[in-house]
């Protein structure tokens, strides 16, 4: 059993719970819009709530920023941390990786699938000029990158899998409204099972609202969320293929 | 004993899958643990890929917990086997891992709660059932959000179908849903195959078989509805489909029909089916028909009448009507009643 380490918001000293909170109300800046978002971060728990700033956000709606303090703790001994394990490499140690022990280039596919049309996200994975000032997969010489751009349809990525023999797919999706990405990124790990790919391919997921765990319970291997950079991405790919290629 | 739970005896393994996050699919797996304590029947329990955490990834909502009682055997990553309270001794590795580790085969030692995580791939599920069902007399799969790609007659031996008020905001939805994706799972099976025919669509082979015999196609997938096909079709024929049957291949063979009249797609079995519910609906009246090599054995449909923010649907209501046009299925709502 590991030992409990509680821990609590921190403000201006260690465990006040200090906190700060912004949402907007359907309601004109004013004494009772003041009073309301007061009311409600109260109603969430906050101890002491106070509206320190008041703004009108658009005609009939306040925008608030409300400091208060939260009364609860978490212990992170019972937490599990759900962030894909990635040991980084350089971009160079990367190709250098693929190329000794796995003698091939890896073939990878990536989509902004379903009705999602939001590129930059998996073009800043992919793109040869990078993001963040590293390369993209596209630029590595030991991967042959395919970007199938934005609203691809499953089955359209399920297609170009099989004629690229894509050794591993990369999922975008930004939009989570109504938990559209839900449906949609099961049903690929579908699509693949019922033909018969799914042990063949390693099935990743990206956007700002994916986390790990996520990507795990939709039978992904692994999701990346916000600030992912390319090296992490192709390091996690090569590093796990070859251990797959082990058994 | 109940009927349910001696058909999915007979069965050796039994998927529950759901229409949705939240369907009640642990309830049902709690529901079939005990009624199988009660009769004494000695069960495994594994789960497709991650499952049974304490909060739910998608609403952060507390998750019923799944308790085994002592002399279980629970396939799960080596990772999760501390996060009960079961006390359980490890047996075996199975050398299969999914992302939180290798899976392990242990047994319960003293009955409490636990952690399920299971392989991700149905082909590594069908390992690890295998590698339990010598030592009980059922094996029970925790499906995972709305995949149901466990219930195919090559990874368990029946399956159960969880659905509710999650699914629609009103009856009619939910009553509509569920039996689409049911009758999916029905399909019923092509009786006329002969071993080559089998062998192909079990390899993942797409061929036109008709009067002239088996044509096997030049194609690596018709996922994504090729053209080509149309030129192997025949009235008369048979496709059959070793991979999926989506939206696109449907559109293609319905304008087809009209030209050929009568033609029939085989697939493997219920989940290889991708056909939306409007298409499918203009298939049921086309004269295309769709069968499967292999049948599902669906046992059950389930209702969980409440969704997760406690908006209540009538649930006889809903049973009713689900009983009334799904005949031969069971369906009940394990938290109010036995099942029969
Ligand atoms: C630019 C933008 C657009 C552009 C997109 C242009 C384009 N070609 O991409 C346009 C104007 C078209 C657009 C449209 C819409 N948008 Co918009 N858009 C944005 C905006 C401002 C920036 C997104 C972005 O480019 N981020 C930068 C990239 C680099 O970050 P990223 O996507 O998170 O990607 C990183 C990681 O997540 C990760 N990653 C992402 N994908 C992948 C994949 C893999 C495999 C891996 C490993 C990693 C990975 O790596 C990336 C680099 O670190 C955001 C708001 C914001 N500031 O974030 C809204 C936002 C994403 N849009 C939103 C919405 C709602 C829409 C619309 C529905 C609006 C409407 N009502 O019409 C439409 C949707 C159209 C559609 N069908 O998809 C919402 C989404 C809300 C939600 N969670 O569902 C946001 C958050 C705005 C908001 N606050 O409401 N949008």
């Amino acid at each position: 059993m590991m030992r409990s380490n509680f821990v609590k918001a921190y403000g201006d000293a260690l465990n006040d719970g200090a906190v700060q909170l912004s949402f907007t109300l359907p309601l004109s800046p004013g004494g009772m819009a003041k009073e309301a978002a007061r009311h409600l971060a109260e109603k969430m728990g906050l101890d002491q709530p106070e509206v320190v700033h008041m703004v009108e956000a658009g005609t009939g709606f306040s925008f608030f920023i409300v400091y208060g303090f939260c009364r609860h703790q978490v212990d992170t001994s019972q937490l599990q941390a759900t962030e894909v394990e990635i040991q980084e490499m350089s971009f160079n140690e990367i190709n250098q990786y693929i190329q000794e022990r796995i003698g091939r280039r890896l073939n990878v596919v990536a989509a902004c699938t379903g009705t999602d049309a939001h590129t930059v996200g998996i073009d800043a994975i992919m793109n040869m000029k990078g993001y963040k000032g590293e390369y993209g997969l596209e630029r590595y010489s030991w991967i042959n990158a395919w970007n199938m751009g934005s609203q691809v349809p499953n089955t359209r990525l399920v297609a170009e899998a099989k004629k690229t023999q894509a050794d591993a797919l990369l999922v975008s999706q930004v939009v989570t409204q109504r938990d559209v990405h839900i449906s949609n990124l099961s049903q690929l790990t579908e699509l693949l099972e019922a033909e018969g790919m799914r042990q063949n391919v390693l099935l990743i997921v990206g956007g700002p609202r994916i986390s790990h765990q996520l990507a795990l319970e939709l039978g992904y291997d692994a999701g990346f969320g916000p600030g992912t950079t390319p090296r992490q991405v192709a390091s996690y790919i090569a590093r796990e293929i070859y251990r797959r290629q082990q058994g | 004993m109940n009927k349910l739970l001696k058909q999915a005896v007979e069965g050796g393994s039994l998927a529950v899958v759901g229409m949705a996050k939240n369907a009640g699919k642990t309830v049902t797996i709690n529901y079939l643990l005990a009624q199988a304590a009660i009769h004494g029947i000695r069960t495994g329990l594994t789960s497709t890929g991650l499952d049974g955490e304490t909060t739910d990834s998608l609403y952060l909502l507390p998750k019923p917990e799944i308790t085994l009682s002592a002399g279980s055997l629970l396939a799960t990553a080596r990772g999760s086997l501390s996060q009960g309270s079961a006390r359980l001794e490890l047996l075996r590795g199975t050398r299969l891992v999914n992302p939180l580790g290798e899976i392990v085969i242990a047994r319960v030692r003293r009955e409490g709660t636990v952690e399920v995580s299971g392989p991700e791939t149905c082909s590594d599920l069908a390992k690890v059932i295998s590698l339990m069902s010598g030592e009980v007399d059922l094996v029970l799969v925790d499906g995972a959000l709305d995949r149901v790609a466990a219930s195919a007659p090559s990874v368990t031996g029946g399956a159960v179908l969880a659905t509710g008020a999650v699914v629609a905001g009103n009856v009619e939805g939910v009553v509509r849903e569920t039996v689409y994706q049911a009758r999916l799972l029905m399909l019923p099976p092509c009786r006329s195959l002969n071993v080559d025919e089998k062998n192909l669509i079990e390899q993942g082979g797409i061929a036109v078989s008709s009067a002239d015999g088996l044509e096997i196609l030049p194609l690596e997938t018709a996922v994504d509805g090729p053209l080509e096909i149309l030129d192997y079709l025949t009235p008369q024929c048979k496709l059959l489909l070793g991979g999926a049957f989506t939206d696109e291949l449907a559109q293609l063979l319905l304008g087809a029909s009209r030209r050929l009249g009568e033609l029939s797609v085989v697939v493997r079995d219920g989940t290889r089916v991708f056909v939306g519910s409007r298409l499918w609906q203009q298939l049921e009246r086309s004269s295309v028909d769709v069968l499967v090599m292999e049948a599902i054995n669906l046992m059950a449909v389930v209702v969980n009448p409440v969704d997760v923010r406690g908006r209540q649907l009538p649930g006889d209501k809903l049973i009713s009507i689900l009983s009334q046009l799904l005949p031969g299925v069971s369906v009940f709502n394990p938290l109010a009643t036995g099942g029969d």
